[in-house]
Parts: structure tokens; sequence; C-alpha cells
């Protein structure tokens, strides 16, 4: 009977309309009902074109009501009549707005005057949400009844749910109609079938106790006083109190039935609780309690598994202080259950699957429909799992759509894997250049250089932004191991690399590089590098200030061959570098006698770096 | 109703909830005392001037104010006013005395007097509700009167309550059918119906709010050989009743019915020689029993269309062996409270477990008998507030119950007053006459008094055993659903 209907439905279709203006009204309506619906099922509520059919749909409402108070309109498959004339017709099922309320047994709707554009716009919100949900969700009358609206009612008579019920019980071969039941139960409708006559049939004759227990009472009815009594003030507690101190009524006749404000209080307190508790929390901790009930390790392991789906689906939808209600409580549980050792076991696997590939798609998923993640109650989930999620949070930073967002994680991952930096350095991955220069940046903010040594792993790396912050990293650094690790970059493929790293190397801690480099400036391969990079390389030599450095230098700015090449202008050029960096008196001396040479550029580059020199007697420039 | 716009409600519903329940008191009030006293009278003229101020106040802020009964509940220009514990009986009061009348809306319009209000009162309490077609001989009454500014709509939407009975005793079969389903599915791995439950549930709510009297006598129905079944139905609607008074909101009701209507999954798990055992059970078939709420809510928590069932059925399935002291079954390792639906659950299963009877009980209880017993654990197995609300409900002599008036005549009580203060005279469907011959007798109203004596015509003396006397009670309210 869900029903709501003001009086008999009209019956089947007159000929001709009583009312034809008032049916050409309601037709007008009716289409730019349905065409409100389409439109809304293609633009958002609040796009312009919605906005201006609700408008139109909303006067001609007004309009009609103001006119005739009510609207009652019939819902065929595919038409909506009214007068019994089809004023609305939409053959199509998939998209027919007749049908959509027809196939939920939906047979009239009625709109009242009082319908305003608001209610209107409800309306058409119920629909367009009830028509996106799956079939088996979907259902008109049970989303109206629940929106329970004041100005729209709907009549669907409760044989289309007794067919329902019915067909789906079919639908279970095996089952057969509950014993006791009307014969006619597994067929189409339910009979209930009483022989009423049986009832005017004999005779009760009570039993002595009973027929004594009943003279007793209509004794005493006979001596209470009349009007005015207790009973007569119309208290039945009065009447109640009165009669059990005879014996002769129950305790709950006794009882006071008036709620007192105590007790009122406790109700309300009852149930507003029970409409404010967050169903979430509620979910887990039901959960986790049958967990604790469970006995056995499979059904144990089906709910575990549950609460796990129950968690990729709050990540989807952002609720990350959902997931760590989980972990708070289902650790609570694993330390109350620790010494059944199967159970703890199971407890540990289901906070290890807490991370995987799933969680960070269900987050993925998140952020493809939304921008507006919250990532505090995120990261704060991530600090419940601790390093574990470390390489979650490496992939999620590849997705996060700002940088705040970023700075977040890296917050995270800086806290959370500082103590471990070999773990940092894993999370660095060639793919994601951005995070492996965070990375880097957090391994050299390591107090006391924990996380130089961990450099070496990017040598191999591909991308010079990277290895551009870790040469800068390691100039920054006093470990020992920074100078080993900058001489690997010395033969990286990439030249400004390669001079980056030489220009940063450490000469006070040179003596190994010194002569790495010596043996690489003599060698054949140094002709083949840039000006630049020779530049850079016999640079430091200079500024190790070294005896042995001075010696190649000043053999190399001196040898001037008759026939000069171009490799040796540029070793000599290279030279005047070393030597200007060097800075010594010796250097000085050594660049004032390549300022007399015979050639020009040599000469002129010695001129200019002694320019920039003190002069070896001290005065300077 | 003229073409006048209808009266809306003030933009912000708290105030306009207070001063709409406010005015419905006040009608109430009025509507009682009138029905006694003369217009002349100072309680009436006191009670008048107050009734009068409050309509006064919703007149200037809304411009009319037009009170309707709709869907069981009373709206106030359009909007619906809530009602709680405290108010249902008001609320109940109101809508029965509207109905007897067929209104379904009575709109009072500006410009309305203190004492033509009060003359619409006095007309509108008065007037008979016996007998014939009564909105007429109102609005001849009002006419005559000189009340021209109190509107009246009449009820179009009422179905005769043979239609309305048979409805909801389908409704109950269909529920057996449903549930007898979804347990045979469940046992199969096969999804549950839900959505079919969620439309059923809503069904048994509109049949609640329609004749809630009719759909206690369907809870008599003790179908021995599907138990479980029959017994949750009966759980479920009770439950739902109970919710109601209780102030749920209709989703919440909705959403407790369908909690209530699932508990006992977790049987199909025990074996039938447990379930069925008579006598005691030994500690280890106890023990069996006692698994049942938790594999009941396991079963549900582990449904694969559990999203759309509500997460308060786990709650219920698990929690309604737990006492209101927390003793009781299972054992929680961290929660410390029962849940509110648990907890209505808790007072109405147990009611109507008792009451049927059983081959492991010894002793079955009348529906009298049984709330007297729980009184006597209210507080240690029940939620007392929960059980006082029961025992309104349900009345001293429960819907169903058996008696024997002081007259002579035996009856089967039929509906409860909404007054708690006429908790101890129901409705009573006559079965004999004062010698004890069996007749299909009409159903009385226990506060109808002698005109001459102005004593009760009838007062209960005793409620008895109906099995005692062979008599299913069940058959008596089934047969006013008969076609």
């Amino acid at each position: 009977m869900s029903i709501v209907h003001p009086g008999p439905l009209q019956g089947t279709a007159p000929a001709e309309p009583a009312d034809p203006v008032r049916f050409e009204k309601v037709k007008d309506l009716l289409h730019a009902l349905a065409n409100t619906v389409s439109a809304m099922k293609i633009f958002p509520s609040e796009h312009a074109t919605v906005r201006n059919f609700v408008d139109q749909l909303a006067r001609r409402f007004a309009d009609f009501l103001a006119d005739y108070q009510k609207l009652q309109v019939c819902v065929e498959e595919y038409s909506l009549t009214f007068m019994g004339r089809p004023a609305y017709i939409d053959e199509i099922a998939t998209k027919s707005l007749p049908f959509f309320f027809f196939k939920d047994g939906l047979q009239a709707l009625f709109f009242y005057q009082g319908l305003d554009r608001l209610e209107i716009m409800d309306f058409l919100e119920l629909i367009k949400a009830e028509s996106q949900k799956a079939a088996e969700d979907c259902d008109i009358v049970v989303a109206l009844w629940e929106r329970d609206f004041p100005n729209i009612q709907y009549y669907a008579p409760d044989e289309f749910l007794e067919n329902r019920i019915l067909s789906e019980s079919q639908d279970l071969r095996a089952l057969q109609a509950p014993s006791g039941l009307p014969d006619d139960i597994s067929g189409e409708t339910i009979e209930v079938r009483v022989d009423a006559s049986k009832f005017s049939q004999g005779r009760i004759e009570l039993d002595a106790a009973d027929r004594d227990e009943v003279a007793k009472a209509a004794a005493r009815a006979a001596e209470e006083p009349g009007p005015g009594s207790a009973e007569e003030a119309g208290t039945a507690n009065a009447l109640g109190q009165a009669s059990e101190a005879k014996g002769h009524l129950s305790p709950a006749a006794a009882m006071d039935p008036t709620l007192t404000e105590a007790e009122l209080q406790s109700l309300e307190t009852m149930v507003r609780a029970n409409r404010t508790i967050s169903p979430e929390e509620e979910y887990i901790d039901l959960m986790v309690e049958i967990i604790f009930l469970e006995e056995n390790a499979a059904g144990c392991k089906a709910t575990l598994d549950a609460l796990l789906a129950y968690n990729l689906e709050q990540l989807e939808l952002g609720h990350f202080h959902v997931a760590a209600l989980i972990i708070q409580k289902v650790q609570e549980l694993g330390r109350h259950v620790a010494g059944d050792a199967p159970r703890a076991a199971l407890i540990e696997d289901f906070l290890g699957r807490m991370v995987s590939p799933e969680t960070i798609a269900a987050i993925r998923n998140l952020l493809a429909r939304t921008k507006a993640v919250d990532w505090e109650s995120l990261l704060g989930f991530f600090w419940l799992l601790g390093p574990s999620s470390l390489g979650l949070a490496a992939d999620l930073y590849g997705i996060a759509p700002d940088g705040e967002a970023r700075h977040k994680i890296v917050d995270f991952i800086e806290k959370t894997g500082g103590p471990q930096p070999g773990l940092l350095a894993s999370l660095a991955d060639k793919a994601r250049p951005g995070l492996a220069r965070e990375i880097v940046g957090i391994l050299s903010r390591l107090p006391g250089d924990r996380g130089i040594p961990h450099l070496a792993a990017f040598v191999s790396f591909q991308s010079k932004e990277v290895k551009s912050e870790v040469i800068k990293a390691l100039g920054r650094a006093r470990h020992e191991t920074a100078g080993r690790i900058l001489a690997g970059f010395l033969n990286d493929p990439d030249e400004e690399i390669r001079i980056q790293a030489v220009m940063t190397l450490d000469p006070a801690r040179g003596g190994a590089r010194v002569r790495q480099v010596l043996g690489e400036a003599s060698s054949r391969a140094f002709r083949k590098k840039s000006l630049d990079e020779k530049k850079a390389l016999l640079a430091f030599l200079g500024r190790t200030r070294s005896a042995e450095a001075l010696d190649f230098l000043r053999r190399r700015l001196l040898a001037a061959p008759l026939l000069a090449s171009r490799a040796s202008l540029e070793m000599r050029l290279a030279a005047v570098a070393g030597l200007e960096s060097m800075a010594t008196e010796e250097a000085v001396r050594a660049l004032q006698r390549g300022a007399i040479g015979r050639a020009k550029k040599v000469r002129e580059a010695c001129e200019e770096a002694l320019l920039r020199l003190p002069p070896a007697d001290g005065t300077g420039p | 109703m003229d073409s006048r716009s209808a009266p809306r409600p003030a933009a912000d519903p708290k105030p306009f909830q207070r001063t709409g329940l406010d005015l419905l008191t006040r009608f109430h009030i009025v509507d009682k005392i009138a029905k006694i006293y003369d217009p002349r009278n100072s309680i009436f003229q006191e009670q008048g001037r107050h009734l009068f101020e409050t309509l006064d106040a919703v007149l200037k802020e809304a411009g009319a104010a037009s009170l309707r009964v709709r869907h069981g509940g009373v709206l106030l220009n359009g909007a619906r006013l809530k009602f709680g514990v405290a108010t249902y009986g008001m609320f109940k009061a109101v809508i029965e005395e509207f109905r007897a009348r067929s209104v379904e809306a009575v709109t009072f319009l500006p410009g309305i007097s203190r004492e033509e209000l009060q003359t619409f009162m006095s007309v509108f309490a008065k007037r008979e509700t016996k007998g014939g077609d009564v909105f007429p001989r109102l609005l001849d009454d009002l006419a005559a009167a000189g009340v021209d500014r109190v509107e009246l709509e009449r009820s179009s939407s009422e179905e005769a309550p043979q239609g309305v009975r048979q409805s909801s005793a389908r409704l109950f079969f269909l529920s057996i059918v449903h549930l007898k389903e979804s347990f045979a599915r469940n046992q199969r791995d096969e999804p549950i119906k839900i959505s079919t439950t969620r439309r059923l549930m809503q069904s048994i709510y509109d049949h609640i709010i329609e004749d809630e009297g009719f759909i206690y006598g369907l809870t008599n129905i003790k179908n021995h050989d599907e138990y479980t079944l029959n017994h949750s139905v009966n759980v479920c609607l009770l439950a739902a009743a109970l919710g109601r008074r209780l102030g749920l909101s209709r989703a919440e009701l909705v959403d407790l019915g369908m909690a209530a209507f699932f508990p006992d999954l977790g049987k199909t798990e025990t074996p039938l020689e447990i379930l069925n055992k008579p006598g005691r059970l030994s500690d280890d078939e106890r023990a069996i029993m006692e698994k049942h709420p938790f594999h009941g809510a396991e079963k549900l928590a582990l449904l694969r269309e559990f999203r759309r069932l509500p997460l308060r059925a786990i709650h219920v399935a698990l929690e309604h062996h737990i006492k209101e002291d927390f003793s009781g079954y299972p054992r929680y390792f961290r929660k410390s409270d029962v849940n509110l639906y648990s907890k209505i659950v808790k007072v109405v299963d147990v009611f109507d477990a008792i009451t049927t009877k059983r081959v492991y009980r010894t002793k079955d209880f009348t529906r009298a008998e049984a709330l007297s017993l729980m009184l006597e654990q209210s507080g240690t197995e029940f939620n007392p507030v929960i059980l006082k609300v029961f025992v309104n409900m349900m009345g001293v002599f429960p819907v169903g119950t058996l008696v024997a008036l002081t007259t002579g005549e035996l009856g089967i009580v039929q509906d409860i007053p909404p007054d708690p203060s006429l908790i101890l005279r129901p409705a009573v469907k006559l079965i004999t006459d004062a010698n004890g011959n069996k007749v299909d007798g009409e159903t009385v109203d226990l506060t109808e008094r002698d005109p001459e004596t102005g004593r009760f015509k009838r007062t209960i003396a005793t409620s008895l055993d109906p099995s005692k006397y062979g008599l299913e009670v069940a058959e008596y309210f089934l047969a006013q659903a008969g076609p």
C-alpha cells in the first residue's frame, strides 16, 4: 500500500477530455518535465540550461496548481496520462520517463498546490540520482518514500511488491511455501481465509479458578465508587496501585505509564547518540569484534578481507581517517590477541596488506575524480602504517596534484624514512626524477651526513637535474665518501655534470683525486674534452696547490711547440686556469712568464689572469 | 480549499517546530476539554485563550494555519511536525480525532476571533462520530454555529478498514515468504534481495501508521513449524512500532525494521536438534546455541550486498542477546555499549519468544504475563525506558489478549487507547456473551460509560490463557482481513 493517494484513480480513458484547455496545459507541463529530466542527465544541476528548464517547469506547475490546486497523472508503461488520455508518450524504454516510473510499480503521481521550485528541484534531483544507480539498486518508489515530499505524492499498490516477492521466491525453485500458510501462497497472490462461522458456534466454559477470578473482579467493580474515584480521575496508575495492593493486577498495571523527565532525557540521549555516531567507526568496531569472536581461521581471514575491501572503498572516497581508524583498531586487537599466534599472524598479515598496489590504485582513482583530497588525514593514515607506507607515499608523490601536497608527502617521507637512509634512497626511482631530487635533498639533510654514502646510488641516474642536486649535496658534505662519490661523476657521459663534479671536488682531500686527474690530463682522451672541461679539471689541480700539480701546470703552460696545435693551445689555456686557481707566488710567476710568451692567446689569458690575481710581490693589481 | 496559495512554514524550522507542537498540544487539550465542558466553563475559557494566542502567533507569521493529517503524521502549513516519545499519544489522539470525522485538514483563516475558535472546537469535539458519514454533518453543525473562518478538507484517502487489514495480513505472510527466500539464498550463497526487503519495510511502516492495533494483532500469529521465520516477522513489526513510539524517523524505522528482520540468520548454522531440543541444553549445546548471534552477524557482514543493508542489522544480529547490564552473549573485547536498535529488538524479541509455545520451554506466557515478567527484569535484562515505552505501547492488556470482562463476557483486546491514562481500557472484540455462548461480536470501547450511572459499561476482570480454551487468537484478526 505504499500509498498516498487522495482518491480512486481515474478509470480508463474517455474518448475526449472534458476540459481540453486543461489537458493541453498538462501536456505542456509533462513535456517540460520530461525535457528537464533529460537536460539534467546531460548537464550539471547548476548549468544555465538546466536552470532555465527548471524555471519554466516551476512556472508551469505554479500556473496550473493556482488554477486547479492539484495535478494527478497516471503512469502507463510508456505514457503519462491525464484524465484517461495520454499526455506524454515515450516508448524508448532506456530513456522513457514513464517507463522509469512504471518499472517500479508506480501508478500515479500527485502534485499539490504549495509545490515550489525548491521541491521541484529536489524531485528532479531524486529522479536523476535514481536513474544513475545500478538496476538492482534503483527503485523510484523506495526513493520517493524516503524523500517524503510534502506536495508530491504517489500511488504504488502493494500488488507490485507482492508479485515481486512471489516471483523472486519462485526463482528459487527448491523453495516450498512455508507450511501452515494459505495453500495458494506459492501462486500469484496471497489470499487470507478464515472460517469465521466457527466464532459463533459452541460455548466457552471457564474453569473454576478463572470463574472465581472474574466473579471477584465483578464484585470489586460493583463496590468501587463511581465518578470521582481514583479510576474516574483517569489515572491508570491510581487504579493499578489500588488494585495491586489487593494483589489483582499485574506489575504492568502498577507501572506509572508516564515517562519522567529523567527517562525522557535518557531516551533522547540514546536516540541522539544513535544519530551522531560515525557509521564508519561503528562498522569498524563491529568488524573488529567479529574478528575477535571468530574462532575459525578461515572465517577470521574472510572478515579481515571484508575489512580490507572496506578500507579500499573508504580510500576511494577520500575517507583516510577511516583507514587510519581501521589500522588503530586492528592494531589494538592485535595486541589483545598477541598470545594467540595464528590469529596474531593473520592480523599481522592484514596490516601488511593495508599497503598494496590496490591501495595506490584506490587513491589514484580518487585523485582522478577530485582534487579536493585531505592530505593531512591521508598522511595521518600513512603515519600509522609507519615505514611500510614509504613506498606508497613515494608512489603518491607522482600523482599529487600540487606543490603543497607534494611538500607534505616529502615531509612525511623525511620524518618516517630518516632513520633508514638506505630505505629512503631505494625510494628514488629513475622514472621519478622529481621525487629523486627530493630524496637527494632529504639524504643530504640527514644529521651527521648519514645520508651521504647513499647518494652513490644516484651516480647512474639519467636525470641531469638529479645528478646536479647530488653533486651539490656532495659538495656541501664533509663526509669522507663524498669525494669518492663525486669522482664517480667524473666519468659521467654528460660534460656539464663532469665539469660540475670536478668543480665541486674538495682539493683539500684530493690526494687520490689529484693523481686521478693528473692521469686523465695526461691521457690522449683528455685532448678530446672541451676547453671548459679541461679548464675545470686543471683548475681543480690548481686548487690543490700541490707541488705535483704546480709542476704539471707550469710545464703545460710553458711548453711551447713550434707548430702549435689546437690541442696544445687548449692545454696551455687550461693550465692558465689551473694556475690562476692555484693563486700562489709560484703560480703567479709562471703566469708572468706565460704573459711574455709568443702565443698571443696564451699571453692574453695570462695577462687577464694576472690582473685578477695579487702580484707575486704581494702588492696586487 | 479555495485557490489561495498554500501557507508556507517559516524559513527556520526549529522555532517553527516548537510553535507547531505548541499549537497541536493546545488543540489537543482544548479538544479533550471540549468533550466534557461547556464553552463557558472557566477551564475551557482558559485553555481556549492559550490556543487562540498560539494560533494567532502562527497566523501572524504564516498568514494562515493549516493542520493536515497525512501518512499517519501531522503537517502544519505543509511541514511535518516531528513527534517524540512524550508527544506520541497526543499526535495519535489528534490523528484519530481527524480520522473519526473524515477530516484531512483544518485551516484557520486570518481574522478568526477567540469566540469563533472556541465555538469551532466545541462543535468539532462534540460531533458524534458514529453512524454514517460524519463529515457533512460536521460541516452543517459548523455552519449552524456561524463558524466561517475555519475551512475543513475532507479526507479522501481513507481505505475501508477491511481493505487495509487484508493488505496488512497479506503483507505479513509475504514477509515470511521473503524471509524464507532470503534465508535460502543466503545458504546457497546467492545475493539476498535487499532492495525488496527495504520496500517491504516501507510498506510495513505504512501499514503500522494506518492500523497499528491490527498489526499488533497479527503478531499473535504463531506458526510453530516455521517458528524462526514467523518470530522474525513478529519481531520486525513490533520493533518498527516501538521505534515509532520512541520518535525515530521514517528512514530510521525502515532501517530498524530491516535490522530486526535478519537477526536470526545465524540460526541456519545451528543444528535443528539443538534448536528444537526439548528440555535443558547441555553446556556444549548451549555453547553452540549461543554462537548464533555471532554467525548471524558474520553472515550479514560478509553479504555481497551488505552495502545496501543498514549497518545496524549487523549490530542487532550480534547484540540481541546482550543484556542491559552487559551480561548475556556474546562478550565483546572492547565495545562497552549496545546499539539502540539492539536494545529495542532485545525487548520485542523476548516478548514474542516467551509468548510462543516451544518444545524446550516449560511454560509459555500470555501476553499480559509476559509484560509483567519482563518488567521484573527491567534494568538488568532490558533497558528500563525502552521497556516502559513498550509496555505503554502494548498496554497492560496487549492486543490479542483474551480477557474476561466484569459483565461475564469474554473478549479479545483489539486496540490500545493512545492516552496512557486509559491504558486499562482498550477496545475489545466480544467473543462470548455473558453466558459463555460464542459470538462473533462487536468491538467495544471500554472507556464507554453507562449514561445513567456514569460508570464504565465494562471493565476487564482478568486476562486468560487462550490455549486453555482452545482459542487461536490470531484467527480473530485474520478474519478481519478476509475478502
